[in-house]
């Protein structure tokens, strides 16, 4: 449950900000879908080049 | 305060010229009822809000429409905007207007943000919403739920995240399969226990002793060892030749197509060709489970005579075969479309793994036949891998096919796979025979140069020992590849866990603040449905997006609800749900908008919605759209302060709009224009429809008329029997009800609604209309917010439903 009464328009963004804190969660992860959720919708497809990158130079995409 | 005062639309959908809708009766912003028949565009306006408030139109985008299709199709740049104006200081007007450059990102204007942040939640729903919940599957129904309730955009993501995590896992398996193929390279070249260092090196320097060259302690070293080898092979050019020569002649015999690519495709083709021309009534399949409910429900509720009629599912009159057997054929049919449906799947995907495996197919021997060191002239292998590449080509130009939609499948494999199969297989063909040719003369010229043994031998394990390493380093960098993905497909995992479990958990606190509204809301709306109550929402966890609905029926739970509630009882609990979810999280903007939803109300469940949106929502501001004339009447009646506005007929530029007149408006226009005989049909129906719900609210005894016809002095007369007793003889509704009912024109009425031909004059017709309104106004409480017929209350009281207004007996 998420701000005031749980108002899901803002659910995700407050949810993804709350876990991009250091020690909320895997911050590389929550940044990469925070960057690609946008105005309510996921670019699944950038996502995934994002995950696979990160695997690849083990570094978040930039 | 009711928010809205004005609302624009222009150039959207189905309305090109700007057409406002302004919320003020007076001074006062308050609601609003538009009525219109089917396609006036009153969707239309539901579409421009949802668009400006959320930014796109859900209901569009589950149907294929994007963006682009919400201009009008005249509208040129600029034209096509929404803006809403606000009733308060607190908000300057929000405006978006459409970007036919840019389609996805319209321009917003004024305080639409902060609309946006003080409305987190919809303000609107369709009965299209409504029906979504009653026949979809459990998720489908969770996506309905979230529609109803808001969530959606959660929900959305949760989805998007989980089909990312499966695409990713796909990712991870493929590099699994590259792995595992390279760990059985080095496996059938150096036969190890394992693929550990310790194990490689231990195999490596057994072939390094038999030529002196060293032992290996670390892989690097063993490279070293290896350039070594190289060095005594280079120093003989025989040797030097060999060599080349077995490493092309091992990718000649690596490069194979495989033989169950054909089979693959046949099994395609045949699965192609039994869905045949049934694939385009794949969209029906979705009907497969509601034909099976309704045929079972059906069984246990028709006699064996009552087995013609319409059709519940496909709305076909069925007279032969009869009802059942129609739909026992529909699901057999269905049944065997699936079948034949999930067999081109199977078929495809199989097909698709397959080409995916044998992606490359040329590249190998293209790669050791371009870095061959032998003389020039020595060995021409262009002809060899020319015909790989082709074969290569024909293999990739499966793929793009196997996209197509299932729908268009067979028709697509029809036209153009028999071509494909034939190119790829002469391409096969020639490849083969010339694999074989080249595989031949190598082997010969191999033979030759083995005949010295110790060149032969250093020769083998040289190339043993080089293949070796390079597949090791290959193998070395994919099992890496495989260990960094693994771990961040369990990060992304984790993360995909926990947003969905804290997913869950908003939902289910949603589902917890909401509950209490939603069983009274249902209460009311069910007030006449005896047993049921108490509807609860239940999520299942342990089922991704999955919902159920569970109510009372006579004190015992029955889960899930569906399989007793009706549609119209379904309904009832959808909008619960969502004015339950709008009261509840829109505090700060109470403006809904309700189109079309009393659809599957019967006429005795509507005043319950007139009662709901009175006693728990008289603070909000309603836009009501109904197609419905009946509806919109009882509308006009029961809230005579909110605007009513009919869209009278649909023009290329968009609806047509007009004042529309409650009954009595209409009548007194009619007597106005000297039109008495049209004001009469117009009263007749209008005052039975009052009476009838007078002497139902003041619980007068009613003669049962099983013909049910020409009823207005019957329930009059009673109505004034039960008045009289209950309040006296000389109480003022007592004379005013006698007054009305001894008026010569109401007799004449009477007469003339019984008989159309018996003559009545307009001024007839205004005096019973004034005898009404007298009448009227001591039955009717005068408070906007109640504005509902008083009731008998018990000890000769009769009370209206707010309790302000009362009437009792000297």
């Amino acid at each position: 449950m998420s701000g005031e009464g749980g108002m899901t328009k803002d659910f995700v963004d407050k949810w993804l900000e709350e876990h991009s804190e250091p020690g909320e969660g895997d911050t590389e992860v929550v940044a990469l879908v925070q960057r690609w959720w946008r105005k309510g919708q996921l670019n699944e497809d950038a996502l995934l080049r994002g995950l696979i990158r990160m695997a690849k130079d083990g570094t978040e995409e930039r | 305060m009711k928010p809205i005062d004005k609302l624009t639309v222009a150039g959207f959908r189905g309305i090109l010229s700007p057409l406002e809708l302004s919320f003020r009766n007076g001074a006062t912003p308050t609601s609003m009822v538009i009525y219109g028949r089917n396609g006036t565009g009153k969707s239309s306006i539901a579409d421009a809000w949802e668009w400006l408030h959320a930014g796109r139109i859900d209901r569009l985008a589950r149907e294929g429409a994007r963006e682009g299709a919400y201009p009008h199709r005249e509208a040129s740049q600029g034209d096509t905007f929404v803006e809403a104006s606000f009733s308060g200081p607190r908000l300057k007007p929000a405006r978006l207007t459409f970007d036919l450059s840019r389609v996805r990102t319209p321009k917003e204007e004024g305080d639409l943000q902060t609309l946006r942040r003080i409305a987190p939640h919809p303000c609107h729903i369709r009965f299209a919403d409504l029906t979504d919940f009653v026949y979809y599957t459990k998720a489908q129904r969770h996506d309905a739920l979230a529609r109803l309730m808001g969530f959606t955009p959660q929900v959305e993501l949760q989805k998007a995240l989980r089909r990312t995590l499966r695409r990713l896992t796909d990712e991870l398996e493929s590099r699994k399969g590259r792995y595992e193929v390279l760990s059985d390279e080095i496996n059938e070249l150096l036969e190890p226990d394992d693929l550990t260092d310790s194990a490689f090196l231990a195999r490596m320097n057994s072939v390094f002793s038999r030529h002196s060259v060293g032992s290996a302690k670390r892989p690097n070293e063993a490279e070293t060892m290896a350039e070594i080898l190289r060095n005594r092979v280079e120093e003989d050019p025989r040797a030097k030749e060999l060599a080349e020569l077995e490493r092309l002649k091992r990718a000649c015999e690596a490069t194979v197509v495989p033989d169950h690519l054909w089979l693959k495709i046949e099994a395609l083709e045949k699965s192609a060709r039994e869905l045949g021309e049934q694939a385009g009534k794949i969209a029906d399949l979705p009907l497969v489970d509601l034909y099976g409910r309704v045929q079972r429900v059906l069984e246990e509720r028709l006699s064996s005579e009552e087995t013609t009629g319409k059709c519940p599912v496909c709305g076909q009159e069925i007279a032969e075969p009869l009802l059942l057997e129609h739909l026992k054929d529909e699901l057999t049919r269905l049944e065997e479309l699936k079948k034949a449906k999930d067999g081109v799947v199977t078929a495809r995907e199989q097909l698709k793994q397959l080409l995916r495996d044998s992606s490359g197919f040329a590249s190998n021997l293209v790669e050791h036949c371009s870095d061959l060191e032998l003389p020039a002239d020595a060995w021409s292998t262009e002809k060899v891998t020319e015909s790989a590449r082709a074969v290569e080509a024909a293999i990739d130009a499966f793929a793009p096919m196997l996209e197509s939609p299932i729908g268009q499948l067979p028709e697509v494999i029809s036209r153009s796979l028999s071509r494909r199969i034939e190119k790829a297989r002469t391409a096969a063909s020639d490849f083969e025979s010339g694999r074989k040719s080249l595989l031949t003369s190598l082997t010969r010229r191999s033979d030759e140069l083995r005949n010295d043994e110790t060149r032969g031998k250093l020769v083998a394990d040289y190339s043993l020992v080089r293949d070796a390493l390079k597949a090791r380093r290959q193998w070395a960098i994919a099992r890496d590849a495989v260990e960094r993905l693994q771990e961040v497909s369990r990060r992304f995992d984790r993360f995909v866990e926990a947003f969905v479990r804290d997913s869950i958990a908003d939902v289910q606190a949603r589902f917890a603040a909401i509950s209490d509204d939603v069983d009274r809301f249902f209460g009311i709306l069910e007030e006449h449905t005896q047993g049921v109550g108490s509807p609860a929402l239940r999520l299942l966890p342990e089922q991704d997006r999955a919902v159920i609905l569970e109510v009372e029926f006579r004190g015992e739970t029955v889960s899930p609800a569906y399989r007793m509630l009706s549609e119209s009882q379904l309904n009832s609990f959808g909008l619960a749900a969502f004015l339950a979810s709008a009261k509840q999280f829109n505090p700060k903007f109470r403006f809904l908008i309700l189109d079309d939803v009393i659809n599957s109300f019967d006429a005795y469940k509507r005043p319950q919605v007139v009662r709901l949106l009175k006693e728990e929502f008289p603070d909000h501001q309603f836009l009501v759209m109904t197609h419905d004339e009946t509806w919109a009447n009882r509308l006009f009646e029961e809230f005579p302060q909110w605007v009513r506005r009919r869209f009278a007929r649909y023009e290329p530029t968009g609806p047509v709009v007009d004042e529309a007149l409650s009954d009595l408006e209409k009548i007194q226009a009619r007597i106005d224009s000297d039109e008495a005989t049209d004001a009469g049909r117009i009263l007749g129906p209008f005052l039975e429809r009052q009476l009838q719900e007078l002497c139902e609210e003041f619980q007068a005894l009613v003669k049962y008329n099983r013909r049910n016809e020409y009823t207005l002095r019957p329930l009059l007369e009673r109505f004034r029997v039960r008045v009289t007793s209950k309040l006296g003889c000389t109480h003022p509704l007592t004379a005013a009800v006698e007054e009305l009912e001894s008026e010569q024109a109401f007799r004449n009425l009477c007469a003339h609604w019984q008989n159309p031909a018996a003559p009545m004059t307009p001024v007839e017709i205004q005096i019973v209309v004034n005898a009404w309104n007298r009448v009227e106004r001591l039955v009717r409480c005068p408070e906007d917010a109640c504005f509902g017929f008083l009731r008998y209350a018990g000890k000769g009281r009769f009370v209206c439903r707010c309790g302000r207004t009362a009437l009792e007996g000297a």
